[in-house]
């Protein structure tokens, strides 16, 4: 075609070796292109992150294992209206998390019932067993732990807060800037399973206390409760205990008529509620209102960074 | 005339007594007889049969047993309810047990009592064994051929045939070469 | 201030496009210092995101993602709306592709590196970006996302190359003595040795013939599963398996509009008029009509089906969108981003070159909205008993924003000098095709681009 037009003030030599040249460095980089494109393509089934539950079992140990979970008896739930105090698992779990504004991991709702009135909801981190969090997390930073319980690794979390937008009962929490916390805390060994200290930049959420149930304690939250609405169980010895009574786990859940938070959903929560309204904490149905949380501790520190939970 | 109405009242009180002696012997007592395994494992399930019986040795039928036993979770000791059973025409019940906690368990079995029957319980002892893991989350549905092999594969062929192209504009700089060198 | 020089024994042709190659005039300058400063400003707020985290935007807890994920979604649709069209012209071997392939190459290019860019922004830790790679989960949309824009990213860049090399070559002969050493560099090196030689001819057409053919299937999968980021949870309005497609045709609209812009902006800068005809602006024209006749369809479609159920919460949804906050924004996407541009192409007064532009700039405002719309309107529907979030973008999100464009923009002048605007060597082929089939007196059907050696 048109383009046969030798460049008159090379000579064909010096041609030869400029596409020499030009060649070579193009199969280079070419090779380096290749072995970066087959590295890329097999790193991620390879390099597989924490994504599997088989994570952290150890192999070959017969013992049985935990299945965590929680059972929220709303019959007692009042949302603390006869304690004149803000919901006391709330309060528990900022003040024993050392939660900075407004983390409030197992906040309670107040939902309007069909039949008039309101009911009262804490809801903890669900730790679903179909997780949408853990499905859709890039790299791995949140994974289903073999007792049921969903973890968050802050130090491999990338802040996209995909997670934040899958979770279906919105129970993850995101640290906007620098979170303000108690010095004892900077003493704590960093690990998933309290978070703490706490960084930016990385998302947060109900841990269910596997620490303090590995010690034989209940979390925060069921401690505090002082209607004893919120029981612990284990799954596996079918067993749930609000630190008073002590309940055979899928019994107490078959003759109260319990169910899941958005169970349409299919997300296989691990958190269980009994329905009702706080009756028997006396409460009526038809008074509304509860007080809001606060954060003590954090008065201690000025100059602490607050953001809300929507809206600058 | 007094003589007759004396008569009468000694007559109603006789029978007032009576009747008030009969009302208080039908609140019967009565008792369990259990025939509950010694020992179980977890994983097995046993049946606790259980029979309720009046202080006459008669059966009684339709009554509502309950079969409690006193754990220990999270250092929480208290009675757990283990499960309900209905005696049957012969005073029968049998509760269909699936042990879950290991170690030695105190069951009782409990009557609550019921219109003209008193309430009772009985207890007896069990140990429970270790066994395998109960509670497993169902396998969740996969999709076939969902996997990281699919995706890996569908990425290899794209960027092979990336190569395929890259390799293709070296053949154009070495077909120029070779025209240059012709024409040189 | 030296004298523009001539290209040489050029054609006229060449000499248009091949002369901004040569220097920079004072517009050049200008535009460039511009941009650097919004460029400036984006990384001042850059800086101070980074140093106060993202506290300083305007997203929180409830309305987790805002304008930077919106942006970014804007980005890929413009980019598969540039090589798509590109791709599918030549596929279709349509012959007034010629004058935009390059142009809609290069935004496709420039694009795909700011959805990038606009990624790394929302990052809570940007620091961390590598475990994407290092530890990137199969099961996660984002990692598909990035595998997929990567993907599209290097065969753009193989597919605009291949297209180009025959233009630098051009640009090599042409230009050698009047361009600085290093421009000398690249177009010696990067030409590699093309001759225009038969052989070579018919290797280039087979590399353009597969490249076309497999870029088509990766643009709409990288539109699909940027759409999947959504339609994978569990939210109302998302939890759609319809946005696959939703995401493609809009993809396609704002890119179309946005291939418009350029060509018009290239028209008049390089003096292209004889080249960029208003009858490519009438074809885009109708192809940004059909498109936007299909986004109104799909928009239909979504908010009949589910407002005539009013299932769960999507009540709310609508209301946000017809009455609450988000009304404005969403009666201006649908009438000012649909309908306008699709009355000013079928009324014949304002069917002009100008019209189209009017309607392309509209349309592409339009799909910044939509993307706005979905993503924060996705965000906005309450999960659990609360008030309807609020979220408002502050000023570091909005300097960003110009900053994205302003970058946007930067890359493609950039590009501009060193590659011509238009692809010469195919329009000097179409115009011998044309003269020849004059010569000879019949009409000449119009060899594929696969075909003819």
């Amino acid at each position: 075609m048109a383009h046969e037009r030798a460049n008159e003030k090379i000579t064909p030599e010096e041609n030869l070796r400029r596409w020499d040249a030009s060649r070579r460095r193009l199969l280079k980089m070419v090779g380096v292109g290749a072995v970066a494109t087959a590295a890329a393509a097999v790193l991620p089934g390879v390099l597989k992150g924490k994504g599997s539950a088989e994570a952290h079992e150890e192999a070959g140990t017969p013992k049985r294992l935990r299945r965590w979970g929680m059972i929220i008896d709303l019959r007692r739930c009042d949302g603390c209206q006869s304690q004149e105090t803000p919901p006391q698992c709330s309060q528990a779990c900022i003040e024993g998390r050392f939660l900075p504004e407004p983390m409030d991991w197992i906040e309670v709702y107040e939902h309007e019932l069909p039949g008039g009135g309101t009911q009262f909801l804490p809801t903890p981190c669900q730790q679903c067993q179909n997780p949408p969090c853990v499905n859709v997390c890039p790299v791995g930073a949140t994974w289903s732990t073999a007792e049921g319980v969903v973890l968050i690794d802050q130090n491999r979390c990338i802040g996209c807060r995909m997670c934040m937008a899958a979770c279906p009962y919105e129970r993850r929490f995101f640290t906007w800037g620098e979170p303000a916390q108690p010095p004892q805390v900077l003493f704590v060994e960093y690990s998933p399973e309290h978070q703490q200290p706490m960084k930016r930049g990385v998302v947060y959420k109900c841990d269910f206390c596997p620490e303090m149930a590995r010690a034989g304690r209940l979390p925060f939250c069921a401690q505090a409760c002082p209607q004893g609405a919120i029981y612990y169980g284990d799954l596996e010895e079918d067993l749930a205990t609000n630190g008073e009574e002590v309940v055979g786990f899928s019994q107490f859940l078959a003759d109260h008529q319990a169910y899941h938070y958005k169970d349409d959903l299919g997300t296989k929560p691990r958190v269980y509620y009994i329905p009702g309204a706080g009756q028997d904490a006396g409460r009526d149905p038809f008074t509304p209102g509860r007080l809001p949380s606060e954060w003590p501790w954090q008065e201690t520190r000025t100059g602490a960074k607050r953001w809300k939970r929507s809206g600058t | 005339m007094i003589r007759t109405a004396l008569t009468s009242l000694a007559i109603g009180a006789v029978i007032a007594l009576s009747l008030v002696g009969a009302a208080s012997a039908q609140e019967k007592g009565t008792k369990l007889v259990l025939s509950l395994p010694k020992e179980a494992s977890v994983g097995d399930r046993v049946p606790l049969v259980a029979t309720l019986q009046d202080e006459a040795g008669n059966p009684v039928p339709g009554a509502t047993l309950s079969f409690v036993a006193e754990m220990t979770f999270l250092n929480v000791t208290n009675e757990v309810l283990l499960g309900r059973a209905r005696t049957d025409q012969a005073g029968q019940a049998t509760f269909s047990y699936a042990p879950r906690r290991q170690g030695e368990t105190g069951v009782m079995v409990r009557f609550a009592g019921m219109s003209g029957y008193a309430e009772t319980e009985a207890n007896s002892p069990m140990d429970i064994h270790g066994g395998p893991q109960q509670y497993n989350e169902p396998t969740p549905f996969r999709i076939p051929g969902a996997n990281v092999w699919t995706a890996a594969g569908i990425l290899a062929v794209v960027w092979g045939l990336f190569l395929f192209a890259l390799f293709q504009l070296i053949n154009i700089s070495r077909q120029g070469a070779g025209q240059a060198a012709e024409r040189g | 201030m030296e004298a523009i020089r001539h290209v040489g024994s050029g054609t006229p042709l060449q000499e248009h496009a091949l002369r901004p190659l040569i220097g920079a005039g004072k517009g050049f300058y200008l535009l460039v210092t511009a941009l650097v400063l919004i460029i400036g400003l984006g990384v001042f707020a850059y800086f101070t995101q980074l140093r106060d985290g993202l506290y300083v935007t305007g997203m929180r807890d409830r309305v987790t993602w805002g304008l930077y994920i919106a942006l970014f979604v804007f980005f890929i649709g413009a980019s598969m709306g540039g090589t798509f069209i590109s791709a599918v012209l030549r596929v279709a071997s349509v012959p007034w592709r010629t004058p935009i392939t390059r142009a809609a190459e290069l935004i496709t290019v420039s694009a795909l590196i700011m959805a990038a860019v606009f990624i790394l922004f929302d990052m809570g830790r940007p620091d961390r970006f590598l475990n994407l790679f290092l530890y990137g989960r199969w099961e996660s949309p984002l990692i598909w996302d990035v595998y997929g824009l990567t993907t599209y990213l290097v065969g753009s860049i193989i597919y605009l190359y291949a297209a180009l090399v025959p233009d630098l070559a051009i640009c090599r002969d042409q230009l050698g003595p009047l361009v600085s050493a290093p421009k000398r560099w690249f177009f010696n090196n990067f030409s590699i040795g093309w001759h225009g030689t038969p052989q070579q001819h018919r290797t280039l057409r087979r590399v353009l013939t597969l490249m076309m053919i497999l870029i088509i299937p990766v643009a709409v999968m990288m539109h699909t599963v940027t759409s999947w980021i959504f339609a994978m949870t569990l939210r109302e309005p998302w939890d759609s398996p319809m946005f696959g497609i939703y995401f493609v045709a809009g993809a396609i609209f704002s890119g179309t509009g946005i291939v418009i812009i350029l060509i018009a902006i290239l028209r008049k800068a390089y003096g292209l008029e004889s080249y960029i005809t208003p009858k490519h602006f009438l074809y885009l024209g109708y192809l940004l009509a059909a498109f936007s006749a299909i986004m109104i369809f799909f928009n239909v479609n979504e908010t009949l089906v589910h407002a005539y159920k009013m299932k769960g919460h999507i009540g709310e949804h609508f209301i946000s969108l017809f009455r609450g906050d988000l009304a404005p924004a969403f009666y201006l996407y649908l009438v000012g981003g649909l309908l306008v541009p699709i009355l000013i192409i079928l009324v014949p007064f304002t069917r002009r070159v100008s019209g189209i532009i009017v309607a392309a700039v509209l349309a592409n405002i339009g799909m910044i909205i939509e993307r706005y719309l979905i993503v924060v309107g996705g965000l906005h529907v309450p999960l659990n008993p609360y008030e309807v979030p609020t979220y408002t973008p502050s000023w570091v999100e909005l300097s960003l924003t110009a900053a994205g464009f302003a970058a946007f923009a930067l890359i493609i002048v950039l590009l501009l000098k060193l590659v011509p605007s238009v692809a010469v060597w195919e329009i000097e082929e179409e115009e011998e095709e044309g003269q020849a089939a004059e010569a000879g007196g019949r009409l000449v059907a119009r060899a594929p681009a696969g075909g003819q050696s």
